[in-house]
């Protein structure tokens, strides 16, 4: 055995601490601006600042800039510690914190300017996406070659969680950015409607999973134990947590779309893995609380503990609430509401937030050597933080349920008894104000962070902690190879490849009987199998072994991650090549297309829905059940997942285009009480149509059944239908505006919305509003 | 059982997928658990002190 020293790089967690302190005021910061907005539409100030932008802005700036540079730090600093190693490549370190940063203000940029993919959590387009998938796996190498150069056998738990964190995220964001370039920052998805909806929320579901939770549950079984010095509670049950998390989050995406146009079977899917969820979480949850035991009283005295106790058990709450909203009819109510955005924030604020804190108020004094500056500051920022987060919670509580009820309140004739949108609305205004109030409170409590930090950090010197380690070799002898092609591996891949090949054979009656039978058999062999060695009684079990092996470990992973991944989006995708074909549904023209692109930019769904669900109280307010083929052709698919303001699935054809022209212009003049910005300034904005027909091909290429003949006359054709919309205008109402602006092209995709152009080609210059109906019916008024 | 199988899978065929990988799961679950305590907690307790096994100095 020989003894070695070895220095910790604490510099890049120093760079990445501060990083994430930073951004994560200038995230919160924007979500403040942005409640506000909420509130008092006059704060909308400008296009590039306005509601619909900016929303983006600091959803991406809270998860993957406040949050990852988090999750950066506490990876960093723990993973050298842990496997009693410097991080592989000091160089590796600084590209993967620049760049990271480099990707931040290319968002924070281009978020404002409207280049935007119209996805949420995955706004950013294509060369962004290029460069995250780039530093992603700079960040990886590192961690990978760490594990690899490490002088500690065993894989502490915490590591699972990063190599589980590593691997998906990386399936998760190359699968879901898979789309066509059209320009230097636009692009449309691969993916169409319900299979867009479906691969979009296996992302940001997961996203959710494996960035927001994840890595923070491995950061968790670190830091709770070094702040509460003693082990974790049970290692037993992290392994279980482990396994269990990691298989099933990946399943439960499709809760996002329950009650949609999503085929029945993927929502059942999506609602029972989500409700099975609690077991897993529950677990950690409960995992993290009991390392507390015996060290309760420590909490009154510690910041820290404050931080962490109230963090996992804001997990504990949102892991619960969110199970029970994945549930059909509970989701009925509380989708498109507000509800769904306390749920978030409870588990942003409390749980990252709070995980954060906890980990910055432990780390900074050690990275400086020192002691924390202020520990009164730190419990002033615990208590506002926690009363910010509570204002926040329950107002949206209350709104959503009040919007949720308000939506399907019926009269005494069974009509709509709140039949405008707007009523809706006003009746929660009070709460937008609350949030408001609650938001602050938390940034505040934030900023005294980063205050009390910057002086802590002044108060010391930047410091490497160094170890003395000893380097012996490895207890086992057991090759990676041999451990992944163990016996309880082959074991259960012959038993369940046996299956799947009779499902493939027999009736699916007898498959089941057989699913049953071998599900027998599996459980028998796994048990039979769970020594790795019989001959060897001492030797150490299977698991005990993968736990040493970094490569197996991480294949295993993958193989848990994949395999919900595959048996939900596979069957998907394969179904909609015959969709595409047997669908009655017409392409966008490209006056429409382009207004289309306009709706994106100005990030629309944000706000507005495109998904009537089947409930009686949503076809009397917005028309006919939206259905699998309406959206068949939207690269990217626009269902939404909040409505702030109403559904736009059927809109078209029920305004003229004056009343939208006004609407745009100033929302409150039709729709007085409206907190929709005005977007006056799209009038004077104009569509490029020189980039219309390369805007089709891209189409085409993913699978809209455009003619030939239809992307030769792209150009002209949207002239011409603009004019015709602009000379309907100036009839209507005496407006002057030019055939290529912007508004008018939203005018021509807002007709277009839930009607199918009639059989015969429309005459060149058409007007939208004259197109054919073939899904509108009278509806209640708004 | 002939009707109950007939009826679950009459939502779509592709439910077997899910079925077989939740089949899957509760294998691996159940292995991983009963690996998880059968193993000796003394064994578990030098994994779990890991991260409080750390004789560092800062300089």
């Amino acid at each position: 055995m020989n003894l070695k020293t070895i220095t910790y790089d604490d510099d890049i967690t120093r760079k990445f601490v501060g990083a994430s302190i930073l951004w994560g005021i200038v995230g919160m910061l924007v979500g403040v601006i942005i409640a506000l907005q909420l509130a008092f539409w006059q704060a909308n100030v400008g296009p590039y600042l306005s509601f619909g932008r900016l929303r983006p802005l600091h959803t991406n700036a809270v998860i993957f800039a406040f949050v990852g540079n988090m999750m950066f730090a506490g990876i960093y600093y723990s993973t050298q510690r842990l496997t009693k190693a410097r991080l592989a490549s000091d160089w590796l370190s600084r590209i993967h914190f620049w760049g990271w940063q480099a990707i931040i203000v290319a968002a924070a940029v281009t978020l404002p300017l409207g280049a935007t993919q119209g996805k949420e959590y995955a706004e950013l387009e294509w060369p962004i996406d290029l460069a995250i998938a780039a530093i992603w796996l700079v960040f990886a190498t590192n961690f990978f070659l760490t594990l690899k150069r490490r002088n500690e056998q065993h894989l502490y738990v915490a590591l699972w969680f990063y190599i589980a964190t590593i691997v998906t995220v990386t399936v998760l964001h190359v699968v879901n950015s898979l789309s066509i370039p059209v320009g230097p920052l636009k692009s449309y998805s691969v993916f169409g409607g319900v299979q867009d909806a479906l691969v979009q929320w296996w992302y940001g579901h997961n996203a959710v999973a494996f960035f927001l939770t994840t890595p923070i549950l491995g950061i968790m079984y670190y830091f709770l134990p070094k702040a509460a010095e003693r082990p974790v509670f049970s290692y037993r049950l992290s392994i279980i947590h482990f396994w269990s998390l990691v298989f099933l989050y990946i399943w439960a995406g499709p809760h996002h779309l329950l009650n949609t146009a999503l085929p029945d079977w993927a929502q059942t899917l999506g609602m029972v893995f989500s409700l099975m969820l609690i077991a897993p979480s529950w677990g950690g949850m409960l995992n993290g609380l009991l390392t507390l035991r015996g060290a309760w009283d420590k909490l009154r005295e510690d910041p820290v503990l404050k931080f962490f106790a109230a963090g996992v058990t804001f997990y504990g709450m949102a892991t619960f609430e969110g199970p029970m909203l994945s549930i059909k009819g509970v989701s009925g109510l509380a989708h498109y509401t507000d509800w769904i955005v306390a749920h978030v924030h409870a588990g942003a604020l409390g749980w990252n937030g709070f995980m954060a804190a906890g980990m910055f108020y432990w780390l900074v004094p050690r990275l400086y050597g020192t002691k924390l500056f202020s520990r009164s500051a730190a419990n002033f920022h615990f208590y506002i933080g926690t009363f910010g987060i509570l204002l926040y919670v329950i107002s949206m509580w209350v709104a959503g349920v009040t919007q949720g009820l308000m939506w399907r309140a019926e009269n005494e004739t069974g009509g709509l008894l709140y039949p405008s949108f707007i009523e809706t609305l006003l009746a929660i205004k009070a709460m937008y104000w609350m949030r408001l109030i609650g938001g602050t409170l938390y940034l505040v409590g934030f900023i005294v962070l980063a205050w009390n930090l910057w002086r802590t950090a002044r108060s010391g010197q930047p410091v490497d902690g160094t170890v003395e380690v000893a380097t012996a070799a490895f207890e086992d002898d057991a090759t990676e190879v041999s451990v992944l092609l163990g016996r309880p591996v082959i074991v259960t891949l012959l038993l369940g490849g046996a299956v799947l090949a009779t499902a493939a054979l027999d009736r699916v009656g007898a498959t089941v009987v057989l699913v049953a039978v071998a599900l027998i058999a599996i459980i028998m062999g796994a048990l039979s199998y769970e020594r790795a060695n019989d001959a060897a009684p001492s030797a150490p079990a299977w698991h005990r072994l993968v736990e040493g092996k970094g490569i197996s470990f991480t294949t295993l992973t993958i193989i848990a991650v994949l395999i919900g991944g595959v048996a939900e989006i596979v069957p998907s995708v394969v179904a909609g090549g015959d969709k595409l074909r047997s669908t009655s549904n017409k392409p966008y023209s490209g006056l429409e297309l382009e207004g289309r692109d306009v709706f994106l930019k100005e990030g629309c769904y944000n706000c507005h829905s495109q998904m009537i669900r089947p409930f009686t109280w949503e076809t009397a307010r917005y028309g006919e059940v939206s259905s699998e083929d309406d959206s068949i052709f939207d690269h990217p698919f626009q269902w939404g997942s909040k409505r702030t303001g109403p559904d736009l699935a059927r809109v078209g054809g029920r305004y003229s285009n004056l009343w939208h022209y006004k609407h745009m212009l100033d929302p409150r003049e039709i729709s007085p009480g409206s907190n929709m910005p005005s977007y006056a300034h799209l009038a004077g904005a104009l569509v490029d149509f020189d980039a219309t027909a390369d805007k089709l091909r891209a189409m085409r290429t993913v699978g809209v059944p455009y003619k030939p003949e239809q992307i030769a006359t792209a150009k002209r054709d949207a002239r011409q239908a603009g004019a015709a919309i602009a000379a309907a205008l100036k009839v209507e109402g005496g407006v002057e505006v030019a055939a290529d602006s912007e508004l008018v092209a939203l005018v021509a995709y807002l007709q277009r919305l839930g009607r199918v152009p009639a059989d015969a080609p429309a005459q060149p210059g058409t007007p939208a509003i004259e197109v054919a109906a073939t899904h509108g019916q009278e509806r209640s008024g708004e | 059982m002939k009707w109950i199988v007939s009826d679950f899978f009459a939502r779509s065929p592709a439910l077997l997928g899910p079925t077989l990988a939740l089949l899957l799961f509760v294998v691996v679950f159940t292995a991983t658990a009963v690996h998880a305590f059968r193993t000796q907690k003394a064994e578990h307790d030098r994994m779990a002190r890991l991260p409080l096994g750390e004789d560092e100095r800062h300089d």
